[in-house]
């Protein structure tokens, strides 16, 4: 309570308002266009908050996070074509709903699940990160060592249908982590003379080029580079379901904000997964199973609720241990470290402060983007009719710019353009991104932790071993390891 | 080019790089290139995996859109004009620039509306980024 109610003076300031309506549009706007996604939102407005103070950092790139999320929900519905493939589950139902003269409804229920799902997500957050955060003051180099080795199984395991292609990506991100000065004995590693490398390979630039300057490549380059989309929007009917209708739903959004929670804070799994499962659970507890597909509100309610859920879920890791779980928190990562801020037990003990100030402002963001959801929600869509090749130049040169911003070094600025040109064929070839960034955020994590281990240890492996807490971590990476094989083992053994 | 052919590429590509990483890892004084030598190991291990995984039989993989190589020239050498030109000329005359021959040519706008959207977003960018941010942008020839 002592961190709480300075932290809610913080919110309710003046500035922090209005920074948290501007990022919540922004946040909205981006989720609604497809093919921009909310990592890259959030990797444009890091430059932005460079001169800002922590706080009003951190509120914008919350609001930015969770509202573009739910941004998603409005094309899928009215368009089917998802802003974000957190939303792919919900155009399942809501265009159907919307073909049928239901769009307002089927909008209405997309905002409340993702309303539930966001508070939801933010009281798991507040409830478990704290608590966990303590355990984590705990851990030693033996631990950490073995939390960042289960963060990169984790999401290679996931990021890609070819784990291989992901495995080539995290060793890629791990030799690019090791680049610059070496901390135990002052070698200059890989940085072939350039002063710029000397502290290793930035961060944010490397973010913004796969991310943001991949994208303007995909925006501009293909044929016509024409408008996102075409359709014309379908929404009709009442803009809001019955109470009958929210009532029935009450329970999948309960359930689908538990799944996503727990997903959320799961390394690796992303919002899609969360949103497909949601919505499959709620079909097989339904009493009306057939009318999934074709225009269920619950549906939408489970997919919405469901992806809304993962956004406080992925912050537990990523503030508690350090261990960003996927692309977004690998990129919120980044946005703390600009600010002195560095992710782990710290973040509650010395600057507790600022990280209730972002706890506290998701949830103000998740009511924010309801309302102003159920408002704006009809002229969101007119944004998808800007010409791709007119959008591509704009977050080029925002990207350009924003990086440069962070050092006033054109250096950065070539990293930014070399990663986006590497990260647009990742993406023709399907090599994710995620690995590679999560590994340069691992890596020096993992190579300090290990080296540490090993000089307290006199180089023995099996410390890693005699800790209850690092044994029980390593029983984890046994089994982020073991799940999928098996569950590809019983898949071959169930065709053949 | 299938896919497998890519990957093949990618994989060989990598594969040398990897096993420079772990060769020049392995001459490092003291402990210090222990870590480049273990990633190095784990991307080779990943490229034998995807080449062994290219060669074995299985339904073809389906093909990569073609890319338009022509687009993506253009595009390139347009951003390569504006950073080249940044830094000579000057942020706010590469920014304008940049971006009418970007929304002339690929966007194939009219010369009046591409013009009124360079302008535009270069105005916006300099109100945030100089004015609000104080970010000192290379102002190449402007100042000089």
């Amino acid at each position: 309570m002592d961190v709480l109610l300075p932290a809610l003076g913080n919110v309710m300031a003046p500035m922090a308002l209005l920074t948290l309506l501007l990022g919540t549009l922004a946040g909205m706007t981006i989720g609604a266009l497809p093919g921009l996604s909310s990592t890259m939102g959030v990797a444009l407005c890091i430059p932005i908050t460079f001169s800002m103070p922590p706080e009003l950092a951190l509120i914008l790139l919350g609001a930015v996070y969770v509202s573009s999320v739910y941004g998603g929900s409005v094309t899928a519905i009215l368009l089917r074509t998802p802003g974000t493939d957190a939303s792919i589950a919900t155009a399942l139902d809501g265009y159907p709903l919307a073909e049928a003269g239901r769009g307002g409804e089927a909008l209405g229920m997309a905002t409340l699940g993702s309303l539930f799902g966001g508070l939801f997500s933010v009281i798991v957050l507040i409830a478990i990160a704290p608590p966990l955060s303590t355990v984590a003051l705990a851990f030693g180099p033996q631990e950490y060592t073995v939390l960042a080795i289960f963060g990169l199984v984790t999401i290679v395991g996931v990021a890609s249908d070819r784990p291989l292609k992901g495995v080539l990506s995290a060793a890629v991100g791990l030799v690019l982590a090791t680049v610059g000065l070496d901390a135990f004995t002052g070698v200059q590693r890989f940085t072939f003379g350039q002063s710029e490398l000397f502290e290793g390979v930035p961060l944010l630039p490397v973010l913004i080029g796969l991310f943001s300057v991949s994208q303007a490549f995909n925006l501009c380059v293909p044929a016509g580079g024409g408008v996102l989309t075409s359709k014309e929007q379908k929404l009709k009917g009442r803009g809001l379901p019955l109470w009958h209708d929210i009532r029935r739903s009450l329970r999948t959004m309960l359930r689908s904000s538990v799944i996503g929670s727990v997903v959320g804070i799961l390394p690796g799994a992303g919002t899609s997964i969360a949103s497909f499962i949601s919505y499959n659970e709620a079909r097989r507890h339904s009493s009306t199973p057939e009318r999934f597909g074709k225009g269920e509100l619950e549906g939408v309610a489970a997919s919405e609720s469901a992806n809304n859920a993962v956004t406080g879920g992925t912050l537990i890791p990523t503030l508690t241990l350090g261990i960003p779980g996927n692309a977004v928190t690998a990129v919120f990562v980044g946005g703390l470290t600009i600010h002195g801020l560095i992710p782990g037990p710290s973040l509650f003990t010395d600057h507790a402060e600022t990280t209730y100030t972002l706890i506290l402002s998701l949830l103000f963001a998740n009511v924010l983007f309801a309302v102003l959801g159920l408002w704006l929600c009809r002229y969101l869509v007119v944004v998808t009719k800007v010409p791709g090749a007119v959008l591509g130049p704009m977050i080029l040169v925002f990207s350009v710019i924003g990086t440069y911003a962070l050092r006033n070094a054109v250096f950065d600025v070539w990293l930014a353009v070399a990663f986006g040109v590497v990260g647009y064929f990742m993406e023709r070839w399907r090599y994710p991104a995620a690995p590679l960034v999560i590994a340069l955020i691992l890596g020096p994590i993992l190579e300090v932790n290990f080296r540490r281990s090993m000089q307290i240890a006199h180089w023995d492996l099996t410390t890693f071993f005699t800790r209850p807490l690092s044994l029980t971590l390593c029983l984890l990476v046994v089994l982020a390891v073991a799940y999928p094989l098996w569950i590809q083992w019983r898949r071959r053994k169930l065709q053949r | 080019m299938t896919l497998d052919t890519i990957d093949r590429g990618v994989a060989m590509l990598m594969g040398v790089l990897c096993g420079v990483v772990v060769v020049v890892g392995l001459g490092m004084r003291g402990d210090a290139g222990l870590f480049p030598a273990i990633a190095g190991t784990l991307g080779l291990l990943a490229c034998l995996g995807i080449v062994l995984d290219t060669l074995r039989s299985r339904p073809p993989d389906e093909l990569p859109p073609t890319l338009p190589w022509q687009r993506f020239t253009v595009w390139s050498l347009c951003i390569l004009g504006l950073l080249g030109l940044m830094v000579t000329v000057g942020t706010f005359v590469a920014l304008p620039l940049f971006l009418l021959t970007s929304l002339r040519w690929l966007g194939h706008l009219r010369w009046a509306a591409a013009l009124t959207i360079a302008i535009t977003f270069s105005a916006l960018i300099y109100v945030v980024f100089v004015h609000l941010l104080t970010v000192p942008l290379p102002a190449g020839w402007l100042v000089d």
